[in-house]
C-alpha cells in the first residue's frame, strides 16, 4: 500500500502540479482542472461522472411535467428530484441536473397539493 | 450597494465579484478578495477589458434592454465566452426560458383543476381539458427548452402569442379589451425574446 502510494505520481501527467482532485485526489494543473460543484475535479473523474444532466435528474422533471395534465405522479417528482439534488450535492452527478431536479419538486410538491384540494372539493361537492 | 458573484468557470467557485450602486454606473470589480478595477459608466458603456491574473481577459459591458432602453444588463466575458449566471449566457439563458414556460404550465395546471372542480366562475368546466392540456404542451416545451432545445422555445412563443390573440379576440367580442392581460403577455413574450436571442449564440 505504502509503496504504491509512494510510487504513484506527485504531479498532473500533462502539465504538472497545481492542486489534487477533490474525488479521487490525483494531481490536476489548472488546465485539465474541471469544476463540479465547485469542487475540483481531474478529467478521469469527469468522464466517470459526465457533464449532462443524469438520467434520473431528466426522469424527475418529465414526472412533473406529466403530471401538469394528470396530477398522479406528482409525489414521485418529487421524490426523484429530492433524491437528486441528494446526489448533486455530493457531487456524485453533473450540477447541470440540479435545475431539473429542484423544479421537479416544486412542481411535483405543487400537483400533490392540487391533488389532495381538487379530491377534497369532489368530496364536498 | 448590489452585489453579484460569479465564477469564471463552469460550475467553479464564485471567485469575481461586481457591486454598483446603481446598474449602468460606476461599477467596482473584485476578484479572490482582491480590488480588480473600478469601471465609470462610460467605460461600462463602452466595454472594458482586464487582464487577470491567469492572464485571461474579462471583458464587462453594461447592455441596455427594454422596450425603450430602461432596463439593463451586464454582459461579462472570459476570453470571450459569457462568464456562467450571467445574461448572456446561453445556458443560463435556456433555463430562465424554461421556468418562464414551466410557470405558465403550473398556472395553467391550477386554472384547469380549479375549472373542474367547479371552483373558477370565468373559466367554464368543459375548456378545463383543453387548459390542462395547454399546461402539458408547455411543461414538455419547457423540458426541451431547458435542455437547450431553440426549437421548442419558438415553438411556445407561438403557442402562446397565437393563444393570447385567440384570446383578445374572444374578450373584444364579449366587450372590454384585456390590457392588463396583454401587457403581461408581451413581457413574458419579450423575456422569452431575449432568452431565444441569446441562446442563438449558444454552440
Amino acid at each position: 500500500m505504502i509503496s504504491a502510494l509512494l510510487a504513484a505520481p506527485r504531479e498532473c501527467e500533462n502539465h504538472g502540479n497545481e492542486g489534487v482532485c477533490e474525488r479521487c485526489g490525483s494531481f490536476i494543473c489548472a488546465r485539465c482542472r474541471v469544476y463540479r460543484a465547485e469542487r475540483a475535479h481531474c478529467p478521469i473523474c469527469i468522464a466517470r461522472i459526465g457533464t449532462k444532466p443524469s438520467g434520473v435528474a431528466l426522469l424527475a422533471l418529465a414526472f412533473a411535467t406529466i403530471g401538469l395534465c394528470t396530477l398522479f405522479p406528482g409525489a414521485a417528482a418529487f421524490g426523484l428530484g429530492w433524491y437528486e439534488r441528494r446526489r448533486i450535492r455530493a457531487a456524485e452527478v453533473p450540477e447541470s441536473g440540479r435545475a431539473f431536479a429542484e423544479l421537479a419538486m416544486g412542481l411535483g410538491a405543487l400537483e400533490v397539493v392540487l391533488f389532495v384540494v381538487a379530491i377534497a372539493l369532489q368530496l364536498r361537492g | 450597494m448590489p452585489t453579484q458573484k460569479f465564477a469564471i468557470e463552469r460550475e467553479g467557485p464564485k471567485r469575481l465579484e461586481v457591486a454598483w450602486e446603481r446598474l449602468g454606473g460606476e461599477t467596482s470589480l473584485t476578484f479572490d478578495g482582491q480590488p480588480l478595477a473600478i469601471v465609470s459608466r462610460e467605460e461600462l458603456a463602452d466595454g472594458r477589458s482586464l487582464t487577470l491574473a491567469d492572464g485571461s481577459e474579462l471583458r464587462i459591458r453594461h447592455q441596455k434592454t427594454g422596450l425603450f432602453g430602461n432596463g439593463g444588463e451586464l454582459h461579462l466575458t472570459r476570453d470571450g465566452e459569457p462568464l456562467p449566471g450571467t445574461a448572456s449566457d446561453p445556458e443560463t439563458a435556456a433555463r430562465s426560458a424554461g421556468y418562464i414556460l414551466y410557470f405558465l404550465a403550473g398556472m395553467n395546471m391550477c386554472c384547469g383543476v380549479l375549472a373542474m372542480s367547479g371552483q373558477l366562475e370565468v373559466l367554464d368546466p368543459s375548456a378545463a381539458i383543453g387548459t390542462l392540456l395547454m399546461a402539458g404542451l408547455f411543461g414538455v416545451l419547457g423540458l426541451f427548452t431547458m435542455r437547450g432545445s431553440r426549437v421548442a422555445l419558438g415553438i411556445a412563443m407561438a403557442v402562446y402569442l397565437l393563444d393570447g390573440v385567440a384570446t383578445v379576440v374572444m374578450q373584444l367580442g364579449a366587450g372590454t379589451p384585456p390590457i392588463g392581460m396583454i401587457l403581461v403577455r408581451v413581457v413574458i413574450l419579450l423575456a422569452l425574446g431575449r432568452a431565444f436571442m441569446v441562446m442563438k449564440g449558444k454552440r
